[in-house]
């Protein structure tokens, strides 16, 4: 029956996928409309559209963290990652509890010395304490710019992809006396959704929206753990099959520079985790936080809530999914589904075959609700990423060329940098293919986290130490993305496809974490430059000590 | 010693062993892979670390981190 299921073309979805579709959209447009009503009491209109007033309760904050760490990467690629290289990379899932002490560790003394400062994005604090200049902002926003912009753009694509897997049996529509593919409506519609809530509500009305994603997305993490349970007959012949069935590579950590190999996982665990906590979005979060004790308990939620849904849920797909669905190799030597679809495609596999099965009639409106969560996954990280972009571009970039700007006029500025980076990023992916423009913006995608991991010296620096001094912030800044830089994919660009400088950071890129690699020139260029150049004021550095210890 | 140094070396051991080389130790080899209790053994380091991991932070937010502000 098993085998005769897993082969079986998935049950048509009927009407449900339009239904919950329309009423999570609209779900969305209302709370992003409830924020905006809210706000218009809001004594500063700045503070108020980019950190909601700096008021955000446990529940808001511990799920807005959630929903912007994972994007559609959680739902699908992590299972296709176990669907092909088994369990050794659910390692990864070792990374969530050092973001989580982080989230308390490094965010509290964010989120103390943002409220009693008054800053809103990275670069209000970094060039408060080493002294304003136009290179370290425009390094800062740079670091943030490399990680926000690929994130948009690549989410908004996946969104289109999604829509095209939710709507299969619709091939295009006609609009305007043009056909439009579904991808392409998607693409669009997702984005002037997306691009509606986030402008007329700011940070409230993103953080109120991923509440909602978060939750169907949590739920639909675990709910995909129970049906691949389910097609294996429970717990016990799920685990007897994958013992037995599995090859021992499936079972095993493969040596050094094999894929997913143990240096590769320690190091992702520890800095990888970092890079995706202190990404703009979620520094502007810890800001948001309403006090200690809202990260403190986002903190324990993080912790254990979203390992749950990984360890329990979705890697239990992929490696199930290993079991039920027998691979292919296609030409280029890439492992496939038996249908010949991408590996990552393996949870809406198996639960388009099995939650019919198991859940009957209601079956087929959790799949469209699923598939709706894979599609909010997207949505809240490219949100939270197009809200951090704004900020970035008005506060670090608009505000110092035009200082004499108002609150109110920086945030309509603010509004326009959303829908001119929202169209940008629409155009991109509906007209890019394999155009020059997405290739470079995937090669960038890929190193994203490195990117952002480049403000980790700085940070650990100004929140701990306060021994650098701000030349040593830009020069190890300036090492550490041009470290970045070299490595693949973005190096094959720069460097060509071949040369011993490519084939040394290729090498380093199968064992290490690239971020790390970048952290290691970053650090040792911060702390040289910093040992022969003036550091802050001692006073303004004992006055920046206190600001950070919590308040008498 | 204090609690927290004592929480923060077990975290930090944690993290090493968990996903990084100690996790070469337990998972037998390719031709015999390990499997305790009818599981293979890394799914269940995977858990085991997690559970530490998290056991920490926890144990950290309710008796460690003050809530001072």
């Amino acid at each position: 029956m098993i085998s005769l299921l897993a082969q079986s073309k998935a049950p048509s979805l009927g009407i449900w996928p339009y239904l919950i579709l329309a009423f999570y959209l609209v779900g969305l447009l209302a709370l992003g409309i409830i924020s905006l009503l809210k706000s218009r009491r809001a004594a500063h209109a700045e503070t108020d559209y980019y950190l909601a007033g700096r008021g955000q309760g446990v529940l808001v904050t511990s799920l807005t963290i959630m929903a912007t760490y994972f994007s559609g990467f959680a739902i699908l690629t992590f299972p296709g990652w176990v669907y092909e290289g088994g369990i050794a990379p659910m390692l990864y899932a070792l990374n969530l509890p050092v973001a989580a002490a982080a989230i308390y560790l490094l965010g509290n003394r964010i989120r103390r010395i943002g409220c009693k400062r008054g800053y809103i994005t990275p670069a209000d604090m970094i060039t408060d304490y080493y002294g304003d200049s136009p290179w370290i902002r425009s390094l800062v926003a740079l670091t943030g710019v490399l990680y926000v912009i690929p994130y948009v753009v690549m989410q908004v694509k996946a969104g289109g992809l999604l829509a095209d897997g939710l709507f299969r049996e619709v091939e295009h529509l006609t609009m305007f006396g043009q056909q439009i593919s579904m991808e392409d409506f998607g693409v669009g519609a997702l984005s002037l959704v997306t691009m509606v809530y986030v402008i007329i509500g700011g940070m409230r009305s993103v953080a109120w929206t991923d509440v909602m994603q978060g939750i169907i997305l949590l739920t639909a993490m675990l709910l995909s753990g129970i049906a691949v349970l389910y097609a294996l007959e429970g717990p016990s012949g799920y685990f007897s099959r994958v013992s037995s069935e599995l090859s021992g590579e499936l079972l095993t950590v493969a040596e050094a520079p094999g894929k997913h190999n143990a240096w590769k996982l320690l190091t992702f665990c520890a800095f990888a985790s970092l890079a995706s906590i202190i990404q703009p979005a979620q520094w502007m979060r810890f800001y948001a936080a309403r006090d200690s004790a809202t990260l403190r308990r986002s903190a324990i939620a993080f912790s254990t809530i979203l390992p749950i849904c990984f360890i329990f849920g979705v890697f239990l797909v992929g490696l199930g999914g290993r079991v039920l669905y027998e691979p292919i190799e296609a030409a280029n030597g890439t492992l496939r589904l038996p249908n010949g679809d991408k590996t990552d495609q393996i949870l809406i596999h198996v639960i388009q075959d099995y939650f019919p099965v198991i859940f009957g009639g209601i079956g087929v409106i959790l799949v469209s609700l699923i598939l709706v969560a894979v599609m909010a996954a997207s949505m809240s990280t490219a949100d939270s990423n197009l809200h951090a972009l704004s900020a970035v571009a008005t506060r670090d970039v608009y505000h110092p060329l035009r200082p004499k700007s108002g609150e109110k006029e920086r945030t309509w500025i603010g509004r326009l940098v959303i829908i001119l980076a929202t169209l940008i990023s629409a155009r991109i992916a509906i007209v890019g293919g394999n155009s020059e423009v997405l290739n470079t913006i995937t090669a960038f995608f890929g190193l994203a986290m490195a990117f952002s991991a480049q403000m980790l010296p700085i940070t650990v620096d100004l929140l701990f130490f306060r021994k650098g001094s701000r030349a040593g912030a830009i020069a190890g800044l300036a090492s550490g993305i041009l470290t970045v830089c070299l490595f693949p994919p973005l190096g094959k660009l720069i460097l060509g496809e071949s040369g011993s400088l490519l084939k040394g950071t290729s090498t380093l890129k199968a064992l290490f974490d690239v971020g790390m690699c970048g952290i290691i020139a970053n650090t040792l260029a911060f702390v040289i430059v910093s040992k022969f150049t003036r550091k802050p004021d001692q006073a303004h550095r004992e006055e920046f000590a206190r600001d950070l210890r919590p308040s008498a | 010693m204090t609690k927290g140094s004592i929480l923060s070396a077990i975290f930090l051991l944690a993290l090493v062993l968990g996903p990084g080389p100690g996790a070469t130790l337990i998972d037998g080899t390719v031709e015999e892979p390990n499997i305790w209790f009818g599981i293979p053994a890394l799914y269940l380091w995977v858990v085991l670390w997690f559970l530490v991991m998290a056991g920490c932070i926890i144990t950290a937010a309710f008796t460690v981190w003050k809530d001072s502000d």
